[in-house]
């Protein structure tokens, strides 16, 4: 963690601020609030356009596919969904979970489990997330007991027992490693409204499914901002930074902890649900593996976790690299094919070493270097910009 | 099977398979212990430590890759199993030194998120580049059909077993030899009271004024040849393909460590023991509950036992 | 989910010739494009825009099953390459012309299915939304195939199986987007049941391991059934082995010797390679017989030795005498120095099979050519005469009973001898029988 001051609306500089707006505290903080949001939601229009259709006619000049494709904006919010909250974990406590595949894969399953007796969207995404809580109490109450290697090792052997009941013992329920599909989620509500129906002519990467994968990524921003931005959100940082200090000042450090844990978990179930909405399929490998877990940390801090929106870029990176990269046939060298998990590798290493506070952490200090200072007015640039990296 | 035998042959199998385990645990404990530096890429050199002794061990033909795209279709010295049980550990060594000075320092004061993850890149990239290299195809494991003119490919009859692979036999002794004597490294010499005291506390070594910074890349080194030979080990007896750095050792390794307590040899050849065991017993009797157990136990110990069953809580803390 | 047919994306507009294109925006389905082919609605990724058509190779080029992916790849950029320019197959088969598919140019995208569905189903959702691809073919594991053929119905593309040996493929999981040249778990106990009995005798008693997944479990399902039914065998007893065991002594110390007389491992690819020579190390081949019901090359190539002897299923092999086997090796080794394995030669037949049923469909309109598809007989493929059922997509073929050579007699290529060749007729199930019983196909798209 730095010891610099957590910019809600990433690298603003809260002290720059202060200063410059007159208005009363709570009146700045709804400022910032909207802002966030509405900054999101700004992003969220023109995203797909982006990803899909520039880098597509990008690629079509030169003639080597680097475009997105109709399903990838909206797998990259639902894995943004979850690596928001990641981070209040990971960026804000400090503590690293290697288990949270275990949320994930739970409402992934009890959604599509749910989809066969009611097959509503909403309700999926409700049930997956209750079950995904459920589960993070138990699992929370014991791990955040310890720290360090012993608490991610801890939530790493929860998701491990859970991904092989999954695979053996309990494959009358999900199937085990024939993966579950059939998943009856078609229409937003109950049948109506197909989640593949095309909003906007011409652009076939605005669908229902899109939309609904934005709302629900607007909700988690706002719902992330309030919380970082609440008294929670302060304890959360100061456990982050010192936990005796905190606990001096007579807090319950545990209720706290345990509290950053769960949130995190509905996150994490909230984005399983939409995952197997979106894929309609779910394996135990995707949906409960370590490697899956690995993933939102990789995620999380390549994107950096300095910030709240932070981590979706890594989410975006990491997706991009996985399904875009892994097709890309250069001239010279032929496919890259199964060469893209050594760019990832590479892409990791390079970025843990040289840009410690993430992809995100790094255009926002570049913009802050351009415009001479931290303010606001360079995050929407940041915000776009980082989108046609 | 007879109760008896069925006990004894368990073991046996928990033995074989719990050496591996606490090679790679030993390794990986004194690296956490001493440096406090958390790496991922430890089943990295178990794959290093693996492929090594293929290519010491025989020539191996080439299906794929970039050395076969650019006409090597062999490749490999023949120098056989007991020259590859004398190169293996020293490569590993060597990578161990280099890895420690170019990766692992510049990372000693970076949390430890970022050590994983830059470690986690690492492994990537040499799983990556020796599929890419080598090819991705698996190869057969390499054990050895004679050692000293004996015959070794040959299951043998012991009493209660009944028979026995006669190659896994002479691993577990080889295993346990290497064993012993990093354990006797680490408790009779100079070299091993250093690495004690810092996984104790290494602040206090500093104070003493003992430049602990030169024993941590001989720490490393250590770690990374004992992952080293347990990849040679492991690659005698399963098949080698560029995913089980990931698969079958970076994970063991590290619910080794907590079993048996972070920064404790003994603790570490306790708890790959014992892992071991359990693994060998849940799978010759409910083994689709096998893994599951195994991740459980490990978890009940963390939760109540976190210091392991030889370890200090303090460590990786 | 299936995409709907009057939505009009950005790749009709900027294709499609102007006059087209703007009545295309005022909201009519499907804009006609240039070749002509227009005859149909829009449907999946019909019609084919361009003077390009598009296939999409989804194989395992990382996971433990990369080694058959990369076999795999070359027989499809082989069945390219002669599609385009002529040569092998495409010369003799009725209908190719050896100058594209309904004169477009072939082209072809590649994805990594990483030997795991999830990953397989990205990968081919990218192909058919972003490349186009008209059709998608591949898989390695039959997981991966029935994952990625539940897909292809939804988005109306059309799937051809590459390896593929679970029942479930063309049985409980079958679809109507979707064919399978390859023999399957059923198939297999039916050839080999026989030749064992013949071989080591009647009233014995088998122990089964196999792998917990599709494929494992129709296998162990399948020996059973043959096993008792035809040669009068008994099974001790079945043990599930997790997909991926690279370790399999605890459950080989189980495995009863005074009492099993054969010894079934029905483990594939990579956990074959470690099963297989782990029973040998622990001498169970000294107290019984020793069966690997499928064989492939990785598995052969990695147990070397330990194969001698042993008796398992093959789709193909390089060594068959016919004109076809002997052409397709033919230019496989001018191109890559040596013989094909079993997976280049069906991912080669099957992109082959695709083209000529458009060619004799006359469209690339999905429902058209899957009729054409249905029913077809054909022989050139390596195999003698072969048809294409069609009621549950399956092949009915010969399939190889092969015996694993000596060290001695092994080479890079040879690793198996033939022992027979089973004839078709002896083999599979009635269209209400079996895993067809199972099979409902859905729908063509066009109802």
């Amino acid at each position: 963690m730095n010891d610099e001051e957590i910019a809600t609306d990433g690298g603003a500089v809260a002290d720059t601020e202060e200063a410059a707006s007159g208005g009363s505290g709570i009146a700045r903080l709804r400022e910032r609030d909207d802002f966030v949001v509405i900054a999101s939601a700004a992003a969220l229009v023109v995203f797909p356009f982006l990803l899909v259709d520039v880098l597509g006619a990008v690629g079509d000049v030169i003639g080597i596919s680097i475009g997105g494709y109709a399903g990838l904006p909206s797998l990259v919010l639902i894995y943004g969904i979850i690596v928001i909250g990641f981070n209040l974990l990971l960026g804000y406590t400090g503590l690293l979970s290697f288990g949270h595949a275990a949320f994930f894969g739970s409402a992934a399953y009890s959604a599509a489990l749910f989809s066969q007796v009611v097959p509503s969207p909403i309700l999926m995404v409700i049930v997956g997330t209750i079950v995904a809580t459920l589960l993070a109490w138990p699992i929370g109450f014991v791990s955040i007991r310890r720290s360090g290697v012993y608490f991610a090792v801890l939530t790493l052997t929860f998701g491990q027992a859970l991904y092989f009941w999954a695979l053996g013992p309990g494959s009358w329920l999900t199937n085990g490693d024939n993966g579950f599909s059939g998943i009856e989620a078609h229409g937003l509500f109950v049948g109506a409204v197909p989640l593949d129906t095309q909003l906007v002519p011409v652009f076939d990467s605005y669908t229902v499914m899109y939309a609904f994968a934005g709302v629900m990524m607007l909700i988690a921003v706002w719902v992330g901002n309030r919380i970082i931005n609440s008294p929670y959100g302060l304890i959360f940082e100061a456990l982050g930074e010192n936990e005796e200090r905190v606990e001096f000042v007579g807090l319950n450090v545990f209720r706290y902890k345990l509290m950053a844990f769960v949130i995190s978990a509905v996150f994490a179930g909230v984005g399983g649900a939409m995952f197997v909405i979106h894929e309609q399929y779910i394996h135990p490998t995707t949906g409960l593996y370590w490697i899956q877990s690995g993933d939102f940390v990789i995620m999380t801090v390549l994107g950096g976790t300095g910030s709240l929106v932070g981590p979706v870029f890594g989410a975006l990176v990491f997706e991009y690299v996985a399904n875009v990269v892994s097709g890309v046939s250069l001239p010279m060298i032929g496919s890259i094919g199964s060469l893209w998990r050594f760019v990832l590798g590479a892409v990791f290493v390079f970025i843990v070493w040289v840009f410690p506070r993430g992809i995100y952490g790094a255009f926002s200090d570049l913009g802050a270097r351009i415009t001479g200072g931290g303010g606001d007015g360079n995050q929407p640039a940041a915000t776009d910009g980082g989108e046609s990296e | 099977m007879l109760l008896q035998s069925e006990i004894a042959s368990i073991l046996l199998n928990g033995l074989q398979q719990g050496a591996i385990y606490a090679l790679l645990g030993i390794g990986l404990t004194i690296i956490l212990g001493t440096m406090e530096f958390l790496n991922l890429a430890h089943g990295a050199l178990y794959l290093v430590g693996a492929y090594t002794g293929l290519i010491v061990f025989q020539e191996t033909a080439l299906s794929n890759g970039l050395l076969y795209s650019l006409g090597i279709t062999t490749m490999g010295f023949e120098g056989g199993f007991l020259a590859a049980l004398v190169i293996v550990p020293a490569f590993g060594f060597g990578v161990g030194l280099l890895m420690e000075r170019f990766v692992a320092e510049p990372f000693y004061d970076r949390p430890e998120t970022d050590q994983l993850l830059v470690t986690f890149g690492l492994a990537l990239i040499v799983e990556e580049t020796i599929k890419n290299v080598i090819g991705g195809n698996t190869f057969q494991s390499i054990a050895p059909s004679t050692i000293f003119g004996v015959n070794v490919s040959q299951p043998i009859s012991l009493p209660l077993v009944g028979l026995f692979p006669s190659w896994r036999l002479i691993i577990i002794g080889i295993a346990f030899l290497v064993i012993g004597l990093t354990y006797l490294a680490i408790e009779r010499t100079d070299f091993g009271l250093v690495v004690q005291a810092g996984t104790r506390d290494s602040e206090m070594v500093r104070l003493l004024g003992i430049k602990i910074n030169r024993s941590y890349s001989l720490v490393f080194a250590l770690g990374a040849a004992l992952a080293a030979f347990a990849g040679l080990i492991g690659a005698s007896i399963q098949t080698l393909s560029p995913q089980i750095g990931m698969d079958q050792a970076l994970i063991p390794a590290f619910l080794t460590i907590v079993v048996g307590g972070a920064g404790s040899v003994r603790g570490a050849i306790a708890g790959g023991l014992v892992l071991g065991v359990i693994v060998s017993a849940m799978t010759q009797t409910y083994s689709q509950w096998a893994q599951i157990v195994l991740y459980l136990f490990v978890a009940l110990m963390l939760i109540f036992r976190p210091q392991g069953l030889f370890g200090t809580a303090e460590v990786g803390e | 989910m299936a995409r709907e047919t009057t939505a009009l994306s950005r790749r009709d507009v900027l294709k499609a010739s102007g006059a087209a294109g703007a009545a295309g925006l005022t909201g009519l389905a499907g804009c006609a494009g240039g070749g002509g082919d227009s005859e149909y609605p829009a449907l999946g990724n019909y019609p084919v825009e361009g003077d390009e058509v598009v296939f999409g190779f989804n194989v395992p080029q990382s996971g433990s099953y990369s080694q058959e992916g990369a076999d795999e790849l070359r027989g499809y950029n082989l069945a390219v390459e002669h599609l385009n320019n002529g040569g092998g197959w495409v010369d003799n088969w009725d209908g190719l012309s050896g100058d594209g598919v309904l004169g477009k140019t072939v082209t072809s995208v590649e994805g990594d299915t990483a030997t795991d569905p999830d990953t397989a189903r990205q990968s081919a959702q990218r192909m058919i939304n972003r490349d186009n691809a008209i059709m998608v073919t591949g898989g390695s594991s039959s997981g991966v195939a029935i994952a990625v053929q539940g897909l292809c119905q939804e988005e109306k593309v059309l799937f051809q199986c590459c390896i593929t040996h679970s029942n479930d493929t063309t049985g409980s999981e079958c679809v109507r987007y979707s064919f399978r040249e390859m023999f399957n778990a059923y198939m297999t106990g039916q050839a080999l049941a026989p030749v064992l009995a013949e071989e080591y005798g009647e009233d014995l008693n088998f122990y089964q391991l196999y792998a917990d997944y599709s494929w494992g479990q129709t296998q162990q399902a399948s020996m059973e059934q043959f096993f008792t039914d035809v040669a009068n065998w008994s099974q001790i007893e079945s043990v599930p082995t997790p997909l991926g065991t690279s370790d399999y002594s605890s459950y080989l110390s189980d495995v009863p010797r005074d009492e099993a007389d054969v010894l079934v491992l029905n483990h594939y690819g990579l956990d074959a390679a470690n099963s297989l020579p782990q029973a040998i190390e622990a001498g169970l081949d000294q107290d019984m017989e020793i069966v690997v019901p499928l064989y492939n090359r990785l598995m052969a190539e990695a147990a070397s030795g330990s194969i001698d002897g042993i008796f398992g299923t093959a789709d193909w092999n390089w060594q068959l005498e016919d004109d076809a086997s002997q052409s397709f090796v033919e230019v496989y080794r001018a191109e890559h120095d040596r013989a094909p394995s079993y997976g280049a030669r069906i991912a080669y037949t099957q992109t082959l099979q695709y083209a000529a049923a458009a060619e004799r469909a006359e469209t690339f309109y999905p429902p058209e050519v899957i009729r054409e598809l249905e029913g077809h007989e054909y022989s050139g493929a390596g195999l003698g005469s072969e048809s294409m059922r069609g009621c549950d997509h399956q092949a009915q073929r010969d399939v190889l009973v092969m015996q694993g050579a000596s060290e001695e007699e092994q080479t890079e290529d040879k690793l198996l001898n033939i022992v027979s060749q089973t004839s078709q007729d002896d083999l599979g199930y009635a269209c209400d029988a079996g895993p067809a019983a199972e099979c409902e196909l859905g729908e063509y798209g066009d109802e």
